[in-house]
């Protein structure tokens, strides 16, 4: 059944939960906890008279559920809820960050996390100004530079690629890192070029080389996500990031990661090259 | 437990005034928008291809055309009508939100009937890839149906991940035989009680033996059991859930082969990245 037909034979339902702020008031707030009339009056402010009627319409069309004198959320209309409250957020947010994403290439029919954007709190828009011309890419950097986990996607060679690899090599970090073949030949050459006679200290470091690699910039940690997208008129934009802690985001943010990582492509163990290259032991990834 | 950070979220109704649902209700409520997103969704289009697809009337269709210009959702490039970055944001997870609501529908009772309490969000906003699931119940006179219709399914399969929120003997063993016999993989999510009654087990050779051959990879989670056992192999996914009443429900099992793998794993991946694997 093609979508269109589908939004029609569900279209009433819809538009009786949704048409009704008071409905989905009283349901959100039953979602949270199940109770009864007075509960939902001294916590909504909506008075009896609407309270009772709506409970009534909501029971009789198989919202919700009455057990004694409290009344619980489906396990069907919880589901619905669920959904509908995160796209109320997502469109909240496409609507705040409007100007700035419409300038930007994001679509991606392929990419299954842009179907389903988090519910996201906290979120800046970091740009440079005359003060910081690299505001955003230091941006960019801090968080690459962060200890743990750090996941990366990077469509362009990091001016500051030698010391970052040297950080990477030097903490107890999980590195991933995709890039596209163009820039695969220069980080090898850094990498190559790497001396020391201290412990290689990272668990892991992986790098994913990507043939077509998406229009944008991701690094996420276990704390903090970052990402920059493509100008509509075809240039990377080093000016403009999103940068956020949001645990929701941050999720999210490695599960693009993954999605991405999933495409065909060729991995190169860079830890092991290395240890190889500075006659340590390579014992494998922790 | 992994949902709580996000359903939290929605908790706090006295921010919710009269505008708060407006960004839902103004694009789900009028099915001419609707409609409008869905076909720029396909491809760019002029008024007259718009107008064939959405039958309705001329002014009608310029009104929504103009609003939705005004909400930048839309733009209007020398008479051709494209989605804007956010109006392709917007009309993918709108899509999702109905595939959902729809699949639920199809199978309203079932979820009605188990709880759905602690379920991460992602498995929330995913029940549509059990839009074409089929529910196998046991009856009086096939007792173990479900769990039969399980075995039977898991033993085909070679790469199997599992969330496994039970110690049941059955399925831990038809888990681990097919490993055995199909020269498979397993990557197992569960809880340490759960861990430790398999190594407690007539099992617990077994187990050890596919975890030494490296065929085994487990991932432990804090929290106390999960209340799903979800099941996803190269050849089928299944759901089994909770009754309110917190006892597992081996009587149904919603099974289906038309794996979405993107989705699957995805789920995994969140539970693989806060778990601790051992």
């Amino acid at each position: 059944m093609n979508i269109i037909n589908e939004y029609n034979e569900i279209h009433d339902e819809i538009k009786f939960l949704i048409g009704s702020t008071v409905r989905l008031k009283i349901l959100t707030y039953l979602l949270h906890s199940p109770s009864t009339i007075k509960d939902i009056h001294e916590n909504t402010n909506i008075n009896y008279t609407s309270i009772t009627s709506n409970l009534n319409k909501l029971e009789e069309k198989n919202f919700l559920r009455k057990e004694k004198d409290k009344y619980y959320v489906k396990s069907r209309t919880k589901i619905k809820l669920m959904n509908v409250l995160c796209l109320n957020d997502n469109l909240k947010f496409l609507n705040k960050y409007s100007k700035f994403l419409n300038n930007h290439m994001v679509k991606n029919e392929k990419l299954e996390a842009l179907k389903t954007l988090p519910p996201i709190v906290n979120c800046e828009v970091i740009s440079a100004d005359n003060i910081n011309p690299y505001k955003a890419t230091d941006q960019i950097e801090k968080v690459m530079k962060s200890y743990g986990k750090v996941y990366t996607i990077c469509g362009f060679l990091h001016p500051n690629c030698t010391s970052l690899l040297k950080n990477y090599f030097e903490k107890d970090s999980e590195v991933k890192i995709i890039i596209p073949s163009s820039v695969a030949e220069y980080i090898l050459k850094h990498v190559n070029a790497y001396r020391t006679d201290d412990r290689i200290k990272c668990k892991s470091f992986n790098m994913k080389i990507l043939k077509n690699q998406p229009n944008l910039t991701l690094c996420i940690t276990e704390k903090e996500c970052v990402i920059s997208f493509f100008r509509n008129e075809g240039e990377y934009d080093k000016n403009t990031v999103f940068y956020t802690t949001d645990k929701s985001a941050i999720k999210w943010g490695f599960k693009l990661f993954s999605e991405i990582e999933s495409l065909e492509g060729e991995t190169v163990n860079i830890k092991k090259i290395i240890c190889q290259n500075n006659n340590q032991p390579y014992k494998g990834d922790i | 437990m992994l949902s709580d950070v996000e359903t939290m979220k929605f908790s706090n109704i006295n921010n919710m005034d009269s505008k708060f649902f407006n960004p839902i209700k103004y694009l789900l409520t009028s099915s001419i928008r609707l409609e409008i997103m869905l076909t720029l969704n396909e491809s760019k289009k002029n008024f007259k291809e718009i107008k064939k697809i959405v039958n309705k009337q001329d002014t009608n269709i310029l009104r929504a055309l103009k609003e939705l210009e005004n909400e930048d959702w839309i733009i209007n490039h020398q008479k051709i009508y494209s989605l804007t970055s956010i109006g392709f944001l917007t009309i993918q997870n709108t899509i999702n939100v109905i595939n959902t609501w729809y699949a639920v529908n199809t199978m309203d009772n079932y979820w009605d009937n188990h709880n759905l309490n602690g379920i991460p969000l992602n498995i929330l906003r995913y029940v549509d890839v059990w839009r074409h699931a089929k529910l196998i119940s046991s009856t009086i006179i096939e007792y173990n149906k479900a769990v039969n219709c399980y075995l039977n399914n898991i033993s085909k399969s070679k790469e199997i991940k599992v969330i496994l929120p039970i110690f049941s003997k059955f399925y831990i063993e038809g888990i681990l035989d097919s490993i055995q016999k199909n020269n498979g993989k397993l990557e197992l999510i569960t809880s340490n009680e759960i861990l430790n009654a398999i190594k407690e087990s007539d099992l617990k050779e077994q187990f050890t033996q596919l975890k030494d051959q490296k065929k085994l990879r487990i991932w432990i989670g804090e929290s106390e059991t999960h209340k799903l056992f979800l099941t996803f192999t190269d050849k089928f996914s299944s759901i089994q859930l909770f009754y309110f009443d917190q006892t597992f429900d081996d009587s149904n099992i919603l099974i289906t082969k038309d794996i979405d793998k993107n989705r699957f794993n995805e789920i995994f991946n969140e539970y693989k990245n806060e778990y601790k694997e051992i």
